[in-house]
């Protein structure tokens, strides 16, 4: 497992600050002096830990702590999100034969050290992990599948899939690193098809007896909606709250005097939403308590893509395009893809997680911007997408 | 004339022993607000989940739309298509279009290039309206209310249509996802040997090289 094609997914910076946290010293064996160390060389790197594992100053354990963190989590910012039909763990079932279930199947590797596999194919597992409730019943399972070798900037690189299977709210994420993936000569869809089917009929995954259910693409749609209404919602309560009684009122008299129908309610609408657009221009980013909307992309007809976004991740509420867009998106209440920046609460304290998710195929497609905290608490902010998804779908 | 035109096709095939009328009555009032609407493509997903229906079933039942016999013209239009999985474009590429080359399909929008085994497995399924199989000429008075019920269908006499305006509902159960090509096939299969559609083996045949090993998967 520790090998060049490894360890080219991270930085070497990264890797230098690991090593330096566990105070392995003589770190200038990594970049010795008066030798021009090439981008992809990972040689020192892949000889330094073994060393050090082998001399016992670095444990196993914590090397698979630095890889776990990084392979299944932080490195990864493209998910695939399915639903889980099946699986041989039931959510809330206290698991009491767990060390039974991981010795009957030693080929799912369960808490087996990355150190000590060795790669030998592709689609092939590296580790299982579990993650218990407090009432001991199994919340996720976790696998890293070494998917394929790639050609990236810093030479051929193991492409790694990690799949989290969310038993508390049935869903399943295929997730990967973006820019490894993209160096793949393969379609990402196929790869993610490929991968699906792999956990679902060849071993070691078999014995999990795990049924992989696609999202129908106009619920997936709807689904977008939802979370996009839901988020919106307090930044319409907070114009509400500023829009006078007697508003109505008087767009229905103008209405009137300008002989247009005043029972056509969209034309009320649209006139309230230029009230909106002029109140929102006085909304900071502060205003908002649970985050707010910063792009979305909905379909008008079946030919015609309408979106926007703002590229610093400010909300969407003060744009004009937003609020000339909002009567159309209300009326068909589905959105292909939306962009959130959710405030997310862990241990009191308060993490921004900025997301994109889109309906494509037969799958969400959530992306991780790297912004804010982006790699701190994600399993938690993985979570907490699990369950917007499942809460609106 | 429209109606009868589907009713007719409802009760001469075997749709009618796998689905009721109610359905079939739905299935009528969608087909008609897509052709108000001036739409392309009736989509099984959209209907699947208005209707609470599983996907597979909603398949099957657009698949007997297009079984008229062969050569003759059929209310619906077989499209297989994927979606383009460049963020940003997610262009509908359809095998019947957009093959440039033998196995390999080619988005225009974006100008990337897919081989037939990648997609295959992510195939999903929309069916065209034939406008024209709709088109005749009209020969009776349209204002006689007598005629206007003598055309209506059986199962329409005793009410309206349902109607499928109010699409958004929020009490929908959830139905159960997205359909491949594979799971088509099965829907196209009936339990005694028969098959739904034709027009979709055909299909099925002509873009599925090595057949019986994709369907093994």
């Amino acid at each position: 497992m520790i090998s060049e094609e490894t360890l080219r997914n991270f930085y070497k910076k990264e890797i230098r600050q690991f090593l330096k946290n566990k105070n392995i010293e003589r770190l200038e064996r990594l970049n010795p002096k008066g030798v021009t160390q090439k981008l992809g060389d990972y040689s020192n790197y892949v000889a330094v830990i073994k060393e050090e594992v082998r001399s016992g100053r670095l444990t196993k354990k914590s090397l698979d702590d630095f890889l776990y963190s990084n392979l299944f989590h932080s490195k990864n910012n493209l998910h695939y999100i399915f639903e889980l039909e099946d699986f041989i763990i039931k959510q809330g079932v206290p698991f009491d034969r767990f060390s039974d279930f991981v010795s009957k199947n030693p080929g799912l590797l369960v808490n087996e050290y990355l150190f000590d596999k060795a790669i030998s194919t592709d689609w092939e597992l590296c580790q299982t992990r579990f993650n218990f409730n407090s009432d001991n019943s199994i919340a996720t399972i976790e696998f890293l599948i070494k998917v394929l070798p790639v050609k990236t900037a810093r030479g051929t690189t193991h492409l790694f899939a990690a799949v989290t299977v969310n038993l508390t709210e049935k869903l399943i994420s295929i997730k990967y690193n973006q820019t490894v993936l993209e160096c793949s000569a393969h379609s990402k869809t196929w790869l993610t098809s490929t991968l699906k089917n792999t956990l679902v009929s060849r071993a070691p995954f078999t014995s999990l007896k795990m049924l992989i259910k696609g999202i129908n693409e106009y619920h997936g749609k709807k689904t977008i909606f939802k979370m996009f209404n839901n988020l919106s919602q307090e930044a319409e309560k907070i114009l509400n709250s500023h829009v006078k009684d007697d508003t109505k009122q008087k767009i229905i008299q103008f209405l009137e005097e300008m002989g247009i129908n005043p029972e056509r309610d969209e034309y009320v609408k649209q006139i309230i939403s230029v009230v909106y657009q002029d109140l929102s221009e006085s909304f900071d980013n502060n205003t908002f308590k649970d985050g707010w909307v910063f792009r979305f992309v909905f379909r008008e007809g079946e030919f015609t893509r309408a979106s926007s976004r703002s590229d610093n991740f400010d909300p969407i509420y003060n744009s004009q395009v937003y609020w000339n867009l909002k009567e159309l998106i209300y009326k068909k209440a589905e959105l292909i893809e939306a962009g959130f920046n959710w405030f997310i609460k862990i241990n009191n304290e308060t993490f921004t997680l900025f997301t994109r998710i889109e309906i494509k195929g037969d799958a969400f497609i959530v992306y991780y911007y790297n912004k804010g905290r982006y790699k701190l608490k994600r399993k938690e902010k993985e979570n907490y997408v699990f369950k917007q998804i499942r809460g609106n779908l | 004339m429209f109606l009868n035109k589907l009713e007719e096709i409802y009760k001469s095939s075997m749709c009618n022993q796998y689905y009721n009328a109610d359905l079939f009555t739905s299935f009528y009032s969608y087909f008609q607000n897509s052709m108000e609407e001036k739409r392309k493509y009736l989509t099984p997903y959209e209907f699947a989940y208005i209707n609470s229906l599983n996907t597979e079933d909603a398949i099957r039942l657009f698949l007997f739309f297009t079984n008229e016999e062969i050569n003759k013209d059929s209310a619906l239009i077989i499209k297989p298509f994927f979606e383009c999985d460049n963020h940003d474009c997610d262009y509908k590429i359809f095998l019947d279009e957009d093959s440039v080359d033998e196995g390999i399909y080619h988005c225009i929008l974006c100008s990337k290039e897919y081989l037939h085994d990648e997609i295959i497995s992510s195939v999903k399924i929309y069916f065209e309206i034939n406008y024209k199989f709709f088109e005749e000429v009209e020969q009776y008075d349209k204002n006689s209310t007598y005629e206007i019920l003598k055309r209506l269908p059986g199962n329409l006499k005793d009410g309206s249509p349902l109607s499928t305006r109010d699409y958004y509902k929020e009490e929908f159960l959830p139905d159960k996802g997205a359909t491949s090509i594979r799971d088509v096939l099965q829907a196209n299969q009936l339990e005694d040997g028969k098959v739904v559609s034709k027009s979709f083996e055909e299909v099925a045949l002509k873009f599925a090289e090595d057949y019986s090993m994709f369907l093994e998967g």
